[in-house]
C-alpha cells in the first residue's frame, strides 16, 4: 500500500505537455536569437507580410500565456530579430540562383520568364531565370534644370 | 524568541531593500546603455563587443544573460532584452554587407 500515491492533485494531460515542451522551446528560442543570420531567405521573406507579423505577436501572447515571462521576452526577443531581419534582408530578383524561388514567385509582379523568348542579355550571360520581379524599366531623358546650365543653353541657341 | 523572529524579519526586510536597490540600480544602467549607445547611432558600441559580435558563445551569452535576468525580476529581463535587441541587430546592420543595406533604402 505504502507504493500507492494518494492524494495531491492530477495534472490535467495539457499541463504536462507544456512542462514537458518548456525547455525545449526555450532551447529554440536561444538558438533563434542567436543564429538569426542562417535563417534562410525564404523564411525571412514570409516575415514581411503584416499577417505572419500579426500572428507573430499572438503567438508572443499566447507563448507568455502558456509557459511565462522568461519564454515571452525571449520570444520577442527572437520575433523582434526575425522581422528585423527580414525587413532589411532584400533580393535582387535576377540573382541567376534558384536556391529561392519562392521568394521570386511570392512577390505580386512577378512573372513566369518563357523559354521561347530569351532576352539578349540572357543569351549572352548564359542565365536562365525561371520569373522576374521587374521586366519593364521606365525612364526619362536627362534634363539639367539648373539656373546656370539653363542660361548657358539659352546663350547657345541665340548664337 | 520574539526578539530572534524580529531580527530575522528585519534581515528578510533588508534583503528585500538589497535586492531592490540592485534591481533598480540594473534597470538605470541598462536604460543608460540603450540611451548612449543604442539610440544614438552616430555613438558607437565599444568596440570589444563589436568584436565579440561575431564570435556565437558571446551572442549565446547575451541571450541568457537576458534569460537570467527575466528569472530574477521579469521588469530587469525586459530592459535587458531591449538592449540585446537593440545591440544584436544595430552590430549585425553595421557589420553586414552594403548590398542589403541599398535594398531596404529603396524598398
Amino acid at each position: 500500500m505504502s507504493g500507492v500515491q494518494s492524494g495531491g492533485v492530477q495534472r490535467p494531460v495539457v499541463d504536462e505537455i507544456i512542462q514537458m515542451t518548456g525547455h525545449f522551446s526555450l532551447l529554440f528560442l536561444v538558438l533563434v536569437c542567436v543564429y538569426v543570420s542562417r535563417i534562410p531567405s525564404n523564411i525571412l521573406y514570409k516575415f514581411k507580410k503584416t499577417w505572419v507579423q500579426l500572428l507573430g505577436v499572438l503567438g508572443i501572447m499566447t507563448i507568455t500565456a502558456l509557459y511565462g515571462y522568461i519564454h515571452g521576452i525571449l520570444a520577442a526577443l527572437a520575433f523582434s530579430l526575425v522581422v528585423s531581419h527580414a525587413l532589411r534582408s532584400g533580393s535582387e530578383g535576377f540573382t541567376g540562383s534558384c536556391d529561392s524561388p519562392v521568394l521570386v514567385l511570392d512577390n505580386d509582379s512577378a512573372s513566369f520568364v518563357p523559354k521561347s523568348h530569351r532576352w539578349f542579355s540572357e543569351k549572352v550571360l548564359g542565365e536562365n531565370p525561371i520569373a522576374i520581379n521587374e521586366d519593364r524599366v521606365t525612364t526619362s531623358a536627362v534634363q539639367d534644370l539648373s539656373e546656370r546650365t539653363m542660361g548657358t543653353n539659352s546663350s547657345n541657341v541665340s548664337r | 524568541m520574539t526578539t530572534k523572529k524580529s531580527s530575522l524579519v528585519s534581515i528578510f526586510d533588508e534583503y528585500s531593500t538589497l535586492d531592490l536597490n540592485i534591481r533598480s540600480g540594473v534597470i538605470l544602467l541598462t536604460v543608460l546603455f540603450i540611451l548612449f549607445f543604442s539610440s544614438v547611432f552616430e555613438l558607437s558600441y565599444p568596440t570589444q563587443i563589436v568584436e565579440l559580435y561575431s564570435v556565437p558563445w558571446w551572442r549565446f551569452l547575451v541571450v541568457i544573460l537576458v534569460v537570467i535576468g527575466t528569472w530574477w525580476c521579469h521588469r530587469v529581463g525586459f530592459v535587458l532584452a531591449l538592449a540585446a535587441f537593440f545591440y544584436l541587430n544595430d552590430v549585425h546592420m553595421l557589420t553586414s554587407s552594403f548590398v542589403n543595406l541599398e535594398n531596404t533604402i529603396h524598398q
